[in-house]
Parts: structure tokens; C-alpha cells; sequence
């Protein structure tokens, strides 16, 4: 019979092997020791108080030359404006890179030229005159012209199956007026139109490129914007360089742009901290929080008005019932919401379609809006409940159910949750159901939905936003709450027709009013839009308009990267050098 | 060649099966991809019916399926709707970077589990066998995109050895390759390393009580000469099996490797263009996948009839 392998290998029989073996597992527990420790120091908490990471006001002067490395969220299906899905941040900063808009936003909201020379309504603002400037010229050298506007509106955008068709309905037609000269001819009278030429219906690509390439010019964008593409592997890398025939005499500084899609948060932000990129972007409120307590690096944040929220179909019952929609809204703990989703200190509670940060935010508005109060939330639901009219046809007495439909993402399974927790406290009864994008969308818009979670507000001017949120539900697909009132269609005419600021601001705050009075939605925490560079990168945020006014940041994270530059060897000494020498006169004082 | 005649039919019915399986389920997912490429910014009813004719959705599903079929034959694979892109090149421009992932977390794996499977079975139960079987059944339910912060962390962010993402081609620099594909690599390594370990263990324990084992002792020769070329040979059949299916399936386990590391390769593509529905590209992914798996499977199952007599009598 033979004996177990371990009768005849293993044993004492031969010393050598236990001395081995000896060394071996002393190795063994070195090496797992020595992981252990990197382990731990690499998952140790990041220093638990926020750093002075913020970044100069004066980023010194400019610099020429250099390649930025840009980590982003994600990218475009496709570089065509009205072809490709531009509404993501992501997109919307390397379009910054590659397109100019013709019409940008100042720093007070207000809306000027900028690729475009001059921008005039008549008097009724139903028709608009746009002058281009001289001498203008695409990435492959063919002029910017009338010709080229007209075409683009023609073939890319006024066209079914574009992207952008449904937000220019408004506008009818082109016609060319001379070289430089075209008039758009609106539908109806619209104070706000230059807002639409900040977007994708305003950023001229060349006619002649998207002739050329034909099915492929969605690859080959050929804009008229700082930066030309080089090479594009999709999911890998855009490369640009330089726009030498850039239309702005001395920009861009740098002289080529990196962009790389890094989807995982935590492996874009593990990218800058090695070194592997310059500049990242982000709209989670996790990163941001750790970036805080991160030295070594910029942090730029804007907040966005895009928020989380819960609308409800005005047309359903019982959420057709303003008093359910108010004791929703009272039931809910807007500051739980918000950390559900990781936001606490990061997201400000929202209570109205702008943030703070926007200047058509209204105190009053926020003061106006529900707050937390069960006491109230039960007392209005029971007012409906006894009501012998109510709306959704039970008996009174009867319990109110509600349907909420959500995306099945964990974070936001989870604040679907937490509604369903908060109104169950009030004595709703409250079901969720998990639907597919998809679906949700498709549900949505057919309003074939009572409650959903949703994203509610953009950057968009007032007028556009209420109006399609809020305008009548057969002719406006957008308003998906279903929701009109007299007085929201009075505002929208005043900031449809009025070009005053003030008296603007005042519809706005009208609306506002009237929103946080009427809850077609409720909302979660603001959009924390951040972007984070090392600190040899300067003016990611204060761009300029050609005659030197300040432009509006960095919205939704989008930069403009005609005016940021990267400093050299000898600039990066200079300022560590100053670097030091501020923190040891800070250490001193201190002392 | 009787054996090949045999089973081409199989393979060709697994493969129709699976491109029709393929089809109707991501065209049957709710949801209609004309809303997702619009979004729901930019939906009117006009524009999303005007979008389902171009994608041609209004056709009825098995005319869309017959229709495909017959390009897919032909190697074409159609358009993405998403993004424009050729199907069939956007596979093959990312193939390179799958493999070479594949192959490198194959080969680390094999590197590192048959000494140490080697170790452990020379010494079975022992406190060093149970040391190693320990960590390997500790590696095997560590989940995949776990390993690949940790090693992301310690050896990219803390180390600074490593890039932590991205991807330089071979043709551009060969130590920026290697250096770019050895994290991502020994994250998919550590999945099948374990395996590998375990089964290979398994297999030289019961070599190592045969006969001729006992013989080659009683002739005095040397340990590793032992272990290396007489217990070794018999004992990797399994493993080279396994190896060879493995090979097959690295692509679906590359997805969320290459996701994390940010690497261009297939399973990165369909990971993406599941969460787009770009349904011509996931499908197009699939069928390649599955096409790969069950070529792969039936080379396996050649070489098994060729390497073991007993297979191809039975037949």
C-alpha cells in the first residue's frame, strides 16, 4: 500500500526543508505585513478638515506653450452638434474646446456676442439680425459665413431626428442677408433667443468638413473653436492641439489638450493624485467632499440648478389635489434627502428652480417654500381625506396611495426609500416601483405616471425653463407635470416680451412664489459642479470676452480652455518657491 | 476530420442560436432606444418617430433580425446608431487591447499558481498548504473591481509605480504598454489565479500518490526533478483545459477591469454601449464574444479527442 504523499515528501526527514520552509513563512508575514500597512495607509481617511485649496484670485500672468491632460465623466456619442447627446457636462467642456458659441453669458447672466459680432432684435423680438465677424475661419480653413449659419440650422438642426429640434421650434427660418448677415425669423416674440445660441444650435461646425466626411462626420468634428482635433479613440483619448488661425489674437496659451473618459470616480480622481492627469471633473458629491480635504490641488465648484427632485402628474389624481402635493412636500426632511445621496455640506437643500448661486434666486421664494413640519403634512392629508369630493374617488376616510416610480441605481433606490419612509410617516400609503431609463422617460412623457424622481431645472434662461416646464401640456412635450396656471402664464409673458433685468427678476420671483404654493415637484439638493486641477494649472474659471468683460464661470463644470494655461518649469519653481514662503510666514505667525 | 464534420453543425447551431437569443433579448428590453439616443430633454413625439423610422424600429423584429443575420455573414455587423461607428471595426480596433489583457492575466496567473500549487501539494495539509489554500479561497471572493482600487491604490496613487488609468499601445512604446496593462492585468489575474491554484493542487496531490512517483523517489531523483517533470506533465491536463476555456471568457471578465482602469478594450465597448442601448453594438459584442467561446470550446474539445484516445473512441 503507498503511503500519503505527505508520509513520503513531507516530514522532518530532511532539516534543509524546515529551514526553508522557516524562512519562507517569516517572508510571508513580512510581505503580508508590508501590504497590510500600504493597505492601510492607501484606505487611511483623507484629513477630516477642509484644505485652503481654493485658487488664487490672481493667477499671475500667462503663460504659452504646454499639454493638459483632462479626465472627464464620460463623452459624446458624437461630435455633431444635433447629432450628438451635448446636454452632458462632459460634452459640454470639450465642445468648449472645439466650437465657439455665438452668443455666450456674462458673469451677471446677461447674454452678449461672441463668435457672432452683433446680435439685434426688432422690436417685437420675433426677428433677430446676426452680424458675424470678419475673417472668421473653420478648423479646415473654409470661411464662417451666412452661407455656412444657414446650412447649419438647415441640415443639422431643423431637420427631424435631430437632437436639438425640439428646443428650436420656435425658430421658423434662416435667411441669408449678406456675407455676414443672417436673420433668424422666430414664431413668436422671444426676448430670451440668444440663449439658444449659447448651445448646440449655436456653434457653427464647417459645411464643407460634414459634406466630406459624410456618415463619419460625427467623428471628425471641424469647428471654429480654440482647438483642433487631432485624434479621436473613442472610450480611450481626444487629442486637440492648437487652433493657429484662432479668431482671438493670442489664445489659446496652451498648445494641445488631452481628453480621457475615466466613468469611475474614484480611479479619475486616483488619476490626478498619481500624476497621470492634469484636470478632472466631477458632479458627485463624494468627490467633492474628499477634494476639500485635499492639498496640492485647485478646487473650482459652481453649483448648478439642476437638482434632484420628485414631480407629480398634475392630471392624476390624488397628486391632481394641490393639498396632497403640499403635505407630500411638508412630509419630506429635505437635509435627510440630500445625504442619502451623499451631499451633506456639499448640496444646499433646494427650494426653488435656481440655485444660490444663480441670480435668479429668490429669498423669498426659498422663505415661501414647505418646510419640514409632519404636524401640518398630516393635518392637510386628512383634510383631503375626509373630503367627500376628493379627487381619487375612494371614500372618505380611506387611506391616499401613491405611486412612485425610480431608476434602479443604488443611490437612487435608496432615496426612493427614504420617501417612501418620510410619507409613510404621514400616513401615505406609498408604493415604488422600479423602471428602466427607458421606461421612466417613456412614462413620463406620456404621462402615464403619478410621482417620479427625477432632475429638475438647467442653466437655461428662465423664460425657456418655465416655459417648458410650465407651458401648455398639447403643445410643450416637456411639461411633464402637466402643471399650468394663470398666473405662470402671465410671468412667462413678461419674460418672453420684456428685456428689463429688474422686471424680470420680479416674473421670476412671481413664479417662484407661486411654485412653492402650488408643489407640482419637490426637490432634493442643488448639482455641485467641480472641477480640480494640480497647481501648475491657472484660469480654469475666469474667462473673458473679447472686449475684456467676465464671462459666467464655469457652468456645469464646463471650461473654457482658450484662456487657461499651464505653468512651465521655470513659472512651477517661481510659485513653489512663493508657495513656501507664504506657508513659513503663515507657520510663523501662528507661532 | 470525421470528429470536425461532426461537430460543425453543433457549432454552427450554437452560434445561430445564440445571435438569435442575442437579438431578441436586448431588442426586446423595455424601453425604446429612439427615447434614449433623444433623451428626455430633446423628445417630442414627431422626433422620436421620425428617429424609429431611420433606425428602421418600425419594422417587425424578425424581418430587423433576418436582415442583420444575413450582413453579420458577410462580417458586417452594421452602424451604431449611438455613435456611427462600424460595429465590426470598432470590435476589431479594440480586440488588441482585450488580448493582450487576457493573455498577460492568464500568463501572470499561470506564473504564480503553479509553484505555489506545486508548494502546496508537496506539502498537503501542512501549515504552508493551508497558508496558500487559505489566501487562494481569500482571492477567490474578492470581488474583481475590489482588487482593482486596492492594487489602484497602493501601487498607482501611493506607490506612484504604475499609471492608474489609461492605455499606451504597443506600437507607441513597449515599457509604456507593459507598465500601462500590468495593474489591470494582475487585477484579472487574481480571479483566475486562485482557480488555477486549486485545481492544479488537487490534481498533482493525486499524482504524487501514483506508482511511478514512488518509483522515481526510489531511484534518488533530485525533488524538483520530481515535481517539475514527472508529477507536473500528468497533473495539468485539467488546468490546460480550463486555461483554454478561460481564454474564451476573458473578455466578459475584462468588462469591468477595463471600466475601472479605463482601458479601451471590448468588454469596456459593450459595458458602454449596454448602458447607451446602442443595441447594433451590444449585439454585435455578444455575438463575437459567444462566437469566441464556442470556437474556443470546440478547439478545446479537439484537442481533447487528439490528447486522450479514450475521447475519440468513445465517439
Amino acid at each position: 500500500m503507498l503511503a500519503s504523499a505527505r508520509t513520503v515528501w513531507g516530514g522532518r526527514a530532511v532539516p534543509w526543508r524546515n529551514e526553508r520552509a522557516e524562512r519562507w513563512q517569516t517572508r510571508g508575514w513580512q510581505v503580508a505585513l508590508a501590504l497590510l500597512w500600504m493597505a492601510i495607509t492607501a484606505c487611511s481617511p483623507a484629513p477630516s478638515a477642509r484644505m485652503d485649496n481654493l485658487p488664487p484670485d490672481d493667477p499671475g500672468p500667462p503663460v504659452y506653450g504646454g499639454h493638459l491632460r483632462v479626465a472627464l465623466e464620460g463623452e459624446t456619442n458624437n461630435w455633431l452638434p444635433g447629432r450628438g447627446s451635448h446636454v452632458a457636462p462632459a460634452a459640454l467642456t470639450v465642445a468648449m474646446a472645439l466650437f465657439d458659441p455665438l452668443v455666450r453669458a456674462d458673469h451677471e447672466g446677461q447674454y452678449h456676442p461672441y463668435l457672432a459680432e452683433s446680435l439685434t432684435p426688432n422690436e417685437s423680438f420675433d426677428e433677430w439680425t446676426l452680424i458675424l465677424r470678419p475673417g472668421v475661419v473653420f478648423h479646415d480653413g473654409t470661411p464662417l459665413n451666412a452661407d455656412a449659419l444657414k446650412w447649419n440650422f438647415d441640415n443639422l438642426h431643423k431637420v427631424p431626428g435631430s437632437v436639438t429640434y425640439g428646443s428650436i421650434r420656435d425658430i421658423e427660418r434662416i435667411e441669408v442677408v449678406d456675407e455676414l448677415t443672417v436673420k433668424y425669423f422666430l414664431s413668436r416674440s422671444m426676448v430670451p433667443f440668444p440663449d439658444l445660441l449659447t448651445r448646440a444650435p449655436g456653434w457653427p461646425v464647417s459645411p464643407a468638413a460634414v459634406q466630406r466626411y459624410g456618415e463619419e462626420a460625427g467623428l471628425n468634428p471641424v469647428g471654429t473653436g480654440p482647438f483642433e482635433l487631432v485624434n479621436w479613440r473613442r472610450d480611450d483619448f481626444l487629442e486637440l492641439r492648437r487652433n493657429e488661425n484662432y479668431w482671438r489674437e493670442g489664445l489659446p496659451y496652451l498648445d494641445a489638450i488631452t481628453f480621457r473618459p475615466l466613468p469611475d470616480e474614484d480611479a479619475r480622481l486616483a488619476s490626478l493624485i498619481s500624476g497621470d492627469i492634469d484636470v478632472l471633473q466631477t458632479l458627485r458629491q463624494h468627490i467633492v467632499d474628499r477634494m476639500r480635504r485635499m492639498g496640492n490641488i485647485y478646487l473650482y465648484e459652481q453649483l448648478g440648478n439642476s437638482s434632484g427632485s420628485a414631480i407629480f402628474n398634475t392630471q392624476t389624481p390624488p397628486v391632481d389635489d394641490a393639498r396632497v402635493r403640499r403635505a407630500l412636500a411638508l412630509a419630506l426632511d429635505p437635509e435627510a434627502l440630500v445625504e442619502v445621496l451623499g451631499g451633506r455640506g456639499i448640496s444646499p437643500v433646494q427650494t426653488q428652480y435656481f440655485s444660490e448661486d444663480s441670480v435668479w434666486y429668490s429669498e423669498r421664494a426659498a422663505a415661501a417654500w414647505p418646510q419640514r413640519d409632519q404636524e401640518a403634512a398630516r393635518a392637510t392629508l386628512q383634510e383631503y381625506i375626509n373630503d367627500p369630493d376628493r379627487s381619487d374617488g375612494r371614500q372618505p376616510g380611506e387611506p391616499v396611495y401613491i405611486e412612485m416610480i425610480c431608476l434602479p441605481e443604488q443611490s437612487l433606490v435608496d432615496l426612493a426609500q427614504m420617501y417612501q419612509a418620510l410619507w409613510h410617516a404621514v400616513g401615505f400609503d406609498v408604493r415604488l416601483r422600479q423602471v428602466e431609463q427607458a421606461t421612466q422617460i417613456q412614462r413620463v412623457i406620456s404621462g402615464d405616471y403619478m410621482t417620479s424622481c427625477w432632475r429638475t431645472s438647467n442653466e437655461m434662461d428662465p423664460f425657456i425653463i418655465f416655459n417648458n416646464d410650465f407651458g401648455p401640456p398639447d403643445i410643450q412635450p416637456l411639461n411633464y407635470t402637466n402643471f399650468t396656471h394663470p398666473v405662470i402664464d402671465e410671468q412667462l409673458q413678461v419674460l418672453q416680451l420684456n428685456p428689463e433685468p429688474s422686471a424680470r427678476r420680479q416674473a421670476v420671483e412671481q413664479i417662484s412664489l407661486l411654485l412653492a404654493e402650488q408643489v407640482p415637484n419637490t426637490w432634493t439638493g442643488s448639482t455641485p459642479a467641480a472641477v480640480a486641477s494640480n497647481q501648475r494649472v491657472r484660469n480654469l474659471r475666469d474667462w473673458t470676452f473679447p472686449d475684456g468683460r467676465l464671462g459666467d464661470g464655469m457652468p456645469v463644470a464646463q471650461v473654457s480652455w482658450a484662456q487657461v494655461w499651464l505653468l512651465d518649469d521655470a513659472a512651477w519653481a517661481a510659485e513653489q518657491e512663493r508657495i513656501r514662503s507664504a506657508n513659513q510666514a503663515r507657520t510663523q505667525e501662528e507661532d | 476530420m470525421k470528429l470536425l464534420l461532426r461537430k460543425l453543425p453543433w457549432l454552427i447551431g450554437t452560434l445561430l442560436a445564440v445571435s438569435f437569443f442575442t437579438f431578441m433579448l436586448v431588442s426586446l428590453l423595455p424601453g425604446d432606444p429612439a427615447v434614449i439616443i433623444l433623451g428626455a430633454g430633446g423628445v417630442s413625439p414627431e422626433a422620436v418617430e421620425a428617429l424609429r423610422l431611420e433606425l428602421g424600429l418600425d419594422r417587425p423584429l424578425l424581418v430587423r433580425y433576418l436582415d442583420w443575420l444575413g450582413s453579420a455573414l458577410t462580417g458586417d455587423l452594421g452602424r451604431s446608431a449611438m455613435t456611427g461607428q462600424r460595429v465590426t471595426e470598432a470590435i476589431l480596433t479594440r480586440l488588441p487591447v482585450t488580448l493582450q489583457l487576457g493573455v498577460m492575466a492568464i500568463t501572470i496567473a499561470l506564473i504564480l499558481a503553479i509553484p505555489l500549487a506545486m508548494v502546496s501539494a508537496y506539502r498537503a495539509g501542512g501549515r504552508l498548504d493551508r497558508l496558500i489554500s487559505g489566501a487562494g479561497f481569500a482571492l477567490m471572493s474578492v470581488p474583481s473591481f475590489m482588487a482593482a482600487i486596492f492594487l489602484m491604490l497602493i501601487f498607482a496613487v501611493n506607490l506612484n509605480w504604475f499609471p492608474a488609468t489609461g492605455w499606451i499601445p504597443f506600437s507607441v512604446s513597449p515599457a509604456a504598454n507593459l507598465r500601462s496593462a500590468l495593474l489591470p492585468a494582475f487585477a484579472l489575474a487574481m480571479i483566475e489565479l486562485a482557480l488555477y491554484m486549486r485545481l492544479l493542487r488537487t490534481d498533482l496531490i493525486s499524482t504524487l500518490q501514483q506508482d511511478f512517483i514512488t518509483l522515481a523517489r526510489a531511484k534518488g531523483l533530485p525533488t524538483h526533478t520530481i515535481m517539475l517533470r514527472h508529477a507536473l506533465r500528468p497533473s495539468s491536463f485539467s488546468l490546460m483545459t480550463v486555461v483554454g476555456l478561460q481564454l474564451g471568457g476573458v473578455i466578459s471578465g475584462a468588462i469591468i477591469i477595463e471600466e475601472i482602469f479605463a482601458l479601451p478594450g471590448v468588454g469596456r465597448l459593450l459595458y458602454q454601449s449596454i448602458l447607451q442601448r446602442d443595441l447594433l453594438m451590444v449585439q454585435g459584442v455578444v455575438l463575437f464574444i459567444a462566437t469566441t467561446y464556442v470556437v474556443v470550446n470546440f478547439l478545446v474539445d479537439l484537442c481533447y479527442s487528439l490528447l486522450d484516445p479514450r475521447i475519440r473512441y468513445a465517439h
